[in-house]
C-alpha cells in the first residue's frame, strides 16, 4: 500500500493547487469519480486476501475521506475567492455625493420664536395671538397708557387712516387673553410688531416674544425664579443675570434682566414686572384676589445673541447665504 | 440726561466710587448708560431716564436718589431769599388755572449788557451738553438743571403790562424762538401780555419778547403747568425742548418760588442788577395735591414674595422723603410734591423692591394651578408645515408688511391701496396683500447674488378688504425657480416646472387628514400665466392659489418666471384623527392600459371618470406614462398609459372579473372623452 499513501498525498497537492473551480471538479472525478484512481483502489480490494482486506479497506476509505474533506474545503475557499471577485467588480464610487436635495433653512426668527416657545411651554406657558391692526384701547390704554402719556411716545405707532394701528408690542394679546379667558392664566404671545422707526439697529418690523401669568399668590421671586431658568434653557449654559428696576406702564414694580456675556459685561435681554393692577382690572381680572406677572423679548435681540449676528437688517435681506446656515 | 458728578456730590456724597454710584443707580431704575468726561476733567453721568421719573430730571433730583439709597445726607442747599431791591413788577394772572396753577415770577432790573455768565456755571452747562448763550439764559437753564424747575426770562421792555396764562385762541400764531412761526390750538395753553402770546406755555418762548445783551430788565417767569396741560403738544409742534419735557412728566408743584431765589442770586451776584418782589399767584385748590397711600404689609409681601421688618420698610419710604403714619396693617403714606408717579399702593411696592434692591430678592419656583392642553390632532402644527417645505429644500423668508404703490399695482391693480396714515417711506407706505410680491423680490435679489436655483417661502399675515374695513389673514406662499434638483451627476438637469409646485402643494395638504377635501381646479388668476394655473379649493371654499407668475411681473420682460403658491394657513391646518379602515388581505390584481385621448382631454377628468366607474374593487387608478407631439402621434393626440388596481377586502378576484371591469372602464372612456386604445 506504499504507492497508497503516496498516491494520497499526491492527490491532496493537486486539490490544494487547483486554482478554479473547474478544475477542482476535474479533478475531484479524476480521484473519486466513478472511474477514479481511489475508486479503482476500492475496487480493486476485492483481488487482495481475504486476511489483508479489512485493514487494506480502512485504509483506502481513510484516504478517500481525507481526500473528499480538502476537495470540500478547497471548493469553499475558491467559491469564496470567486465571490469576492465579482463583488469586487461590482464596487461603485461611493464618494460620489447622494442623489436628490438637501433640506433648505428655517428662518433664525422663526427658529427662535419655536425654541422660545418651547421652553415656556415646558414651564405651562400655552400660545395665543392677536391681530396685527389694533386699536387704541388693546395696544395702548388697557395697558395703563391712556392718551398723552409719554411712554406712548416711545412706540412710534403706524396709523391707519381709519385709526386703527399696527400693534406696537404682543401686550394687547395679554388683554384679549385676560378678557377671553379670565384667570388664572399662562400664555405666551409670540409674533409681529411695527414701530416707525427705521435705522442701523431698528427695523419697522420685528418680533416679540411675551408672557403672562395670572394667579393667586405670583410674586416677583417667581418672576426671577422663571426668569433665570429660561435665560439658562435659552442659552443652553449656566448664566449670571440680574434684574435692573424699570419701567414700563403695564408692570409694577417693572424689571430689565441683564444677562453676564463672554465679556464680562451685562447685556439687556427682556423687560418684566409683575401686572399693573390697571391691567388686570383692564382684563376683568381682580387685583385683590389675583397677582400676575408679565414678561416681553426682542425675538431679533435673542436671535442675534444666540447666533452671533451683528446686524438686525440680515433678518430681513433673505439672502439665502445667510439663510442656509440655519439649517435644521 | 448728563450730571455733574461734582455737581452731585455737592448735594449728596455717598462716599462711594463713581462706579459704585452709578451702579447703584443703575440697578435702582436709573440706568446710566456711560461714566463721561465732562469740561475740565470732571466726571460725567450719562443717565437714561424712564418717563416715569421727571424727579430725577436735575442734579437735585438724583441727590435724592442717592440719599435714599445709600442712606445718606442730603446737603439743605436751599438758596436765601433775595430781598426786593427795587419796586418793579408786574401782575401775573392764572386764567386757565387747570393748566396753570401756579405762576410766580419777579423783575430784575438795572442788567448791564455783556456780564459775563460765571465760569462753574458755564462749565457746569457744557458739561451737561447745554450750549452757553448769556447770564439769563444760561441762569435760567443752570437752574432748571439744578432744581430740576424749567424757567422763561421775558425782555421787560417788550411786554405790554402783566402776563397772564391762558389757553390760545383759535387761530392765534407765534413767532417762536427758533423763528418758526406756528399756528397754536386752542388746546395750547400760552402765556400773554395784554396783547398777545409771547410764549408756548412749558414749550418755547416767543421771539418777540427774547433777551439779549441789550435786555436791561427782565421778568423771570417759574411756573407750575401741569402735565396734561403741556403733554402731546410739543410733539404736535414739531418741538421737544427741555422744559416740555419735564413739564409734561411733572415739575414739582412746590419748587416755583426756590427756583425763582436761586436764579435772583446768580443773576444779581453776576451783574448787580436790582430784583423786584416776588409775585407768586396760586390757585391752591388746583394745585396738585399728594392724597395718602394705604400700603399693607401682607400685599407688599405677597408681591414681593418676601416679608421685610417694619422698621427697614419705614427707613426705606423715608428716605425717599415720604410722610409716614403706621397703622396696624401696614403703612399710612403720603409722597413727597415731586413724586408724580406715586398714587397707588403699588407704586410704593416698587419704591420697597428698588430701594431694598431687587439683587436681594430671592428666586423661588411658583406653584401653579394652569397646566395648558397638549396640542389637539384637529390641527396641524404650523412646525410640522414649516419643516416639510425646509425639507423639500425651501428656505424661508421674513419680509416686511408693507410694499411701494408700484408693486402693489402691478399684483393687485383692481383692488384698493390699504395705505399707512404716517408710512416711513414711500417704498413703505401700503400693506401687503399677498405674500408674492415680497418672495418675487427674494428670488430676484438672490438671483443677482449668484444663486438662480431658489424654493423660498413664507408664513404670514396678508391684508384684504378696504381701507375702512381690513380682514387680516395667515398666508403660507411659496415660490421655486431654476433647476428641478440642483445641478448633480446622478440626475439630469430639467428646469423646475408647475408640477414640482405641484407636488409641494400636494404634498402640504396631505398633512391634513381632510386630504380628500381639497381640490385643485384649472381657473384664471390675475398674476398668474393663463393656462398654467389653478386654483386651490377645500370644499367649494377658494382657500389659494397655484402656478406660474405672469410675464406682465417679469422684469425687462426675458425672465423665466418662478412657479409660486399660496395658501391659506389656517384652511390647510383644519384636521381630525385618522379614521382608520380594513385593508384587505387578498392578493390585488394590475391592469395597465396604452391609451390614445385627445390633447383637450384633462388628465384629472378622465382619472375622476375611472375612479368614478370603477365600483367597488378599482383600488387605485393613476397615469404612469404621458406623451405628447411625437412623429408617431397626431398633433391634436396624446398617449396616455393607465395604470389600474384591483383588489376585494373579502376575496380573490378570478381575472374574468378583472378583465370584465377592465373592459367597462375603456368603453367608459371611449364615449365619454373619444379614447381609444393604443394598438
Amino acid at each position: 500500500m506504499a504507492d497508497l499513501s503516496e498516491q494520497l498525498r499526491e492527490a491532496l497537492a493537486a486539490v490544494e493547487s487547483a486554482g478554479t473551480l473547474d478544475e477542482l471538479e476535474a479533478l475531484r472525478v479524476r480521484l473519486l469519480g466513478r472511474n477514479g484512481e481511489i475508486t479503482a483502489q476500492l475496487k480493486a480490494l476485492g483481488a487482495l486476501p481475504a486476511g489483508e482486506r479489512p485493514a487494506a479497506g480502512k485504509a483506502v476509505n481513510r484516504a478517500k475521506n481525507a481526500l473528499s474533506a480538502a476537495i470540500a474545503a478547497r471548493k469553499k475557499a475558491l467559491s469564496k475567492r470567486r465571490l469576492d471577485a465579482a463583488l469586487s467588480a461590482g464596487g461603485i464610487d461611493v464618494s460620489l455625493p447622494g442623489r436628490g436635495v438637501l433640506p433648505g433653512a428655517e428662518h433664525p426668527l422663526s427658529r427662535t420664536i419655536r425654541r422660545v416657545r418651547a421652553i415656556l411651554a415646558g414651564a405651562g406657558f400655552a400660545a395665543r395671538s392677536g391681530p396685527e391692526i389694533e386699536d387704541e384701547f388693546h395696544n395702548f390704554t388697557a395697558l395703563n397708557m391712556p392718551a398723552n402719556h409719554p411712554a406712548r411716545d416711545m412706540h412710534d405707532t403706524f396709523y391707519l387712516p381709519s385709526g386703527m394701528l399696527l400693534r406696537t408690542h404682543t401686550s394687547p394679546v395679554q388683554v384679549r387673553s385676560m378678557l377671553g379667558e379670565g384667570a388664572p392664566l399662562k400664555v405666551i404671545s409670540l409674533g409681529r410688531v411695527f414701530r416707525r422707526d427705521s435705522d442701523q439697529t431698528h427695523t419697522p418690523v420685528f418680533h416679540q416674544a411675551e408672557g403672562l401669568a395670572v394667579d393667586e399668590d405670583l410674586s416677583l421671586t417667581n418672576l426671577k425664579s422663571l426668569l433665570h431658568q429660561f435665560a439658562e434653557q435659552f442659552f443652553e449654559r449656566e448664566v449670571d443675570v440680574r434684574f435692573r428696576a424699570s419701567y414700563f406702564p403695564f408692570t409694577e414694580p417693572s424689571a430689565e434682566m441683564d444677562v453676564r456675556w463672554e465679556d464680562g459685561g451685562w447685556l439687556e435681554i427682556l423687560g418684566c414686572g409683575m401686572v399693573h393692577p390697571e391691567v388686570l382690572r383692564f382684563g376683568g381680572v381682580d387685583p385683590e384676589r389675583y397677582t400676575g406677572y408679565a414678561f416681553g423679548m426682542g425675538v431679533e435681540r435673542m436671535a442675534m445673541l444666540r447666533y452671533g449676528v451683528r446686524d438686525i437688517r440680515r433678518f430681513f435681506d433673505n439672502d439665502i447665504r445667510f439663510l442656509g446656515q440655519f439649517a435644521p | 440726561m448728563k450730571i455733574d458728578l461734582d455737581w452731585l456730590r455737592e448735594w449728596c456724597d455717598p462716599q462711594a466710587s463713581d462706579q459704585v454710584l452709578a451702579d447703584r443707580l443703575t440697578m435702582a431704575g436709573l440706568e446710566v448708560d456711560r461714566i463721561g468726561s465732562g469740561e475740565h476733567g470732571s466726571v460725567v453721568l450719562e443717565l437714561a431716564l424712564t418717563p416715569n421719573r421727571a424727579d430725577c430730571f436735575s442734579v437735585r433730583g438724583v441727590a435724592r436718589e442717592v440719599a435714599a439709597l445709600f442712606r445718606a445726607k442730603l446737603s439743605a442747599r436751599n438758596p436765601p431769599a433775595t430781598p426786593a431791591t427795587c419796586e418793579a413788577r408786574r401782575e401775573l394772572r392764572l386764567d386757565a388755572p387747570e393748566g396753570c396753577s401756579r405762576f410766580a415770577g419777579r423783575v430784575i432790573e438795572g442788567l448791564q449788557g455783556g456780564a459775563a455768565t460765571p465760569d462753574f456755571i458755564v462749565r457746569r452747562l457744557v458739561s451737561a451738553g447745554v450750549r452757553p448763550l448769556h447770564l439769563l439764559v444760561d441762569v435760567t437753564n443752570y437752574v432748571m438743571l439744578e432744581l430740576g424747575q424749567p424757567m422763561h426770562a421775558y425782555d421787560l421792555a417788550r411786554l405790554r403790562g402783566g402776563l397772564c396764562a391762558r389757553w390760545a385762541r383759535q387761530g392765534e400764531t407765534l413767532t417762536l424762538l427758533d423763528g418758526a412761526e406756528v399756528t397754536l390750538d386752542p388746546d395750547v395753553l400760552v402765556i400773554a401780555d395784554e396783547h398777545q402770546a409771547v410764549a408756548a406755555a412749558g414749550i418755547m418762548g416767543g421771539l418777540g419778547s427774547a433777551v439779549s445783551d441789550r435786555t436791561r430788565a427782565v421778568l423771570l417767569e417759574s411756573a407750575f403747568f401741569a402735565p396734561e396741560a403741556v403733554a402731546g403738544r410739543a410733539r404736535r409742534l414739531g418741538l421737544q425742548t427741555e422744559a416740555s419735557l419735564r413739564f409734561e412728566r411733572g415739575v414739582d408743584p412746590a419748587g416755583q418760588v426756590e427756583a425763582l431765589e436761586l436764579a435772583t442770586q446768580l443773576i444779581a451776584g453776576a451783574s448787580g442788577a436790582r430784583a423786584g418782589p416776588v409775585v407768586d399767584s396760586v390757585d391752591g385748590d388746583r394745585l396738585p395735591q399728594r392724597a395718602p397711600i394705604r400700603l399693607r404689609r401682607d400685599r407688599l409681601a405677597a408681591l414681593l414674595g418676601l416679608a421685610l421688618p417694619d422698621t427697614e420698610v419705614a427707613a426705606m419710604l423715608r428716605g425717599l422723603g415720604m410722610k409716614i403714619r403706621t397703622l396696624k396693617t401696614g403703612w399710612r403714606v403720603t409722597p413727597p410734591s415731586f413724586r408724580f408717579d406715586l398714587d397707588q399702593e403699588i407704586d410704593l411696592v416698587e419704591e420697597v423692591a428698588r430701594v431694598h434692591g431687587y439683587e436681594n430678592i430671592p428666586e423661588t419656583p411658583a406653584r401653579w394651578s394652569v397646566h395648558p392642553a397638549p396640542a389637539s390632532e384637529r390641527q396641524v402644527d404650523v412646525e410640522r408645515i414649516r419643516a416639510l417645505l425646509v425639507d423639500r429644500g425651501y428656505c424661508e423668508c421674513v419680509n416686511y408688511s408693507f410694499l411701494d404703490k408700484e408693486t402693489h399695482h402691478a399684483f393687485h391693480a383692481d383692488e384698493p391701496e390699504l395705505e399707512l396714515a404716517n408710512p416711513l417711506s414711500s417704498e413703505l407706505s401700503v400693506l401687503r396683500r399677498s405674500l408674492w410680491p415680497g418672495l418675487l423680490r427674494n428670488w430676484r435679489d438672490n438671483r443677482d447674488r449668484g444663486a438662480p436655483r431658489a424654493r423660498l417661502f413664507e408664513i404670514g399675515v396678508c391684508f384684504s378688504g378696504q381701507t375702512n374695513e381690513i380682514i387680516e389673514e395667515k398666508w403660507i406662499a411659496g415660490l421655486l425657480s431654476g433647476d428641478a434638483v440642483p445641478e448633480q451627476w446622478g440626475e439630469g438637469k430639467r428646469p423646475a416646472d408647475f408640477f414640482d409646485a405641484r407636488g409641494d402643494v400636494e404634498a402640504m395638504l396631505c398633512l391634513s387628514s381632510f386630504t380628500g377635501r381639497f381640490h385643485l381646479e384649472a381657473a384664471q388668476h390675475k398674476t398668474l400665466r393663463p393656462g398654467r394655473s389653478v386654483r386651490v379649493l377645500r370644499d367649494a371654499e377658494e382657500i389659494g392659489w397655484l402656478g406660474e407668475l405672469h410675464p406682465r411681473l417679469a422684469d425687462g420682460g426675458t425672465e423665466t418666471m418662478p412657479k409660486v403658491f399660496a395658501l391659506k394657513l389656517d384652511a390647510v391646518r383644519e384636521s381630525r384623527p385618522a379614521e382608520v379602515v380594513r385593508t384587505s388581505r387578498f392578493p390585488s390584481s394590475r391592469r395597465d392600459l396604452s391609451l390614445l385621448s385627445p390633447r383637450s382631454v384633462p388628465a384629472g377628468e378622465m382619472l375622476e371618470a375611472v375612479s368614478a366607474y370603477g365600483g367597488g374593487f378599482l383600488r387605485e387608478v393613476f397615469v404612469f406614462d404621458l406623451y405628447e407631439g411625437g412623429k408617431n402621434l397626431q398633433a391634436d393626440t396624446k398617449s396616455v398609459g393607465l395604470g389600474l388596481i384591483f383588489q376585494s377586502i373579502s376575496r380573490t378576484l378570478t381575472d374574468q372579473e378583472v378583465d370584465a371591469a377592465v373592459r367597462g372602464v375603456v368603453s367608459l372612456l371611449g364615449k365619454k372623452f373619444g379614447i381609444s386604445v393604443r394598438e
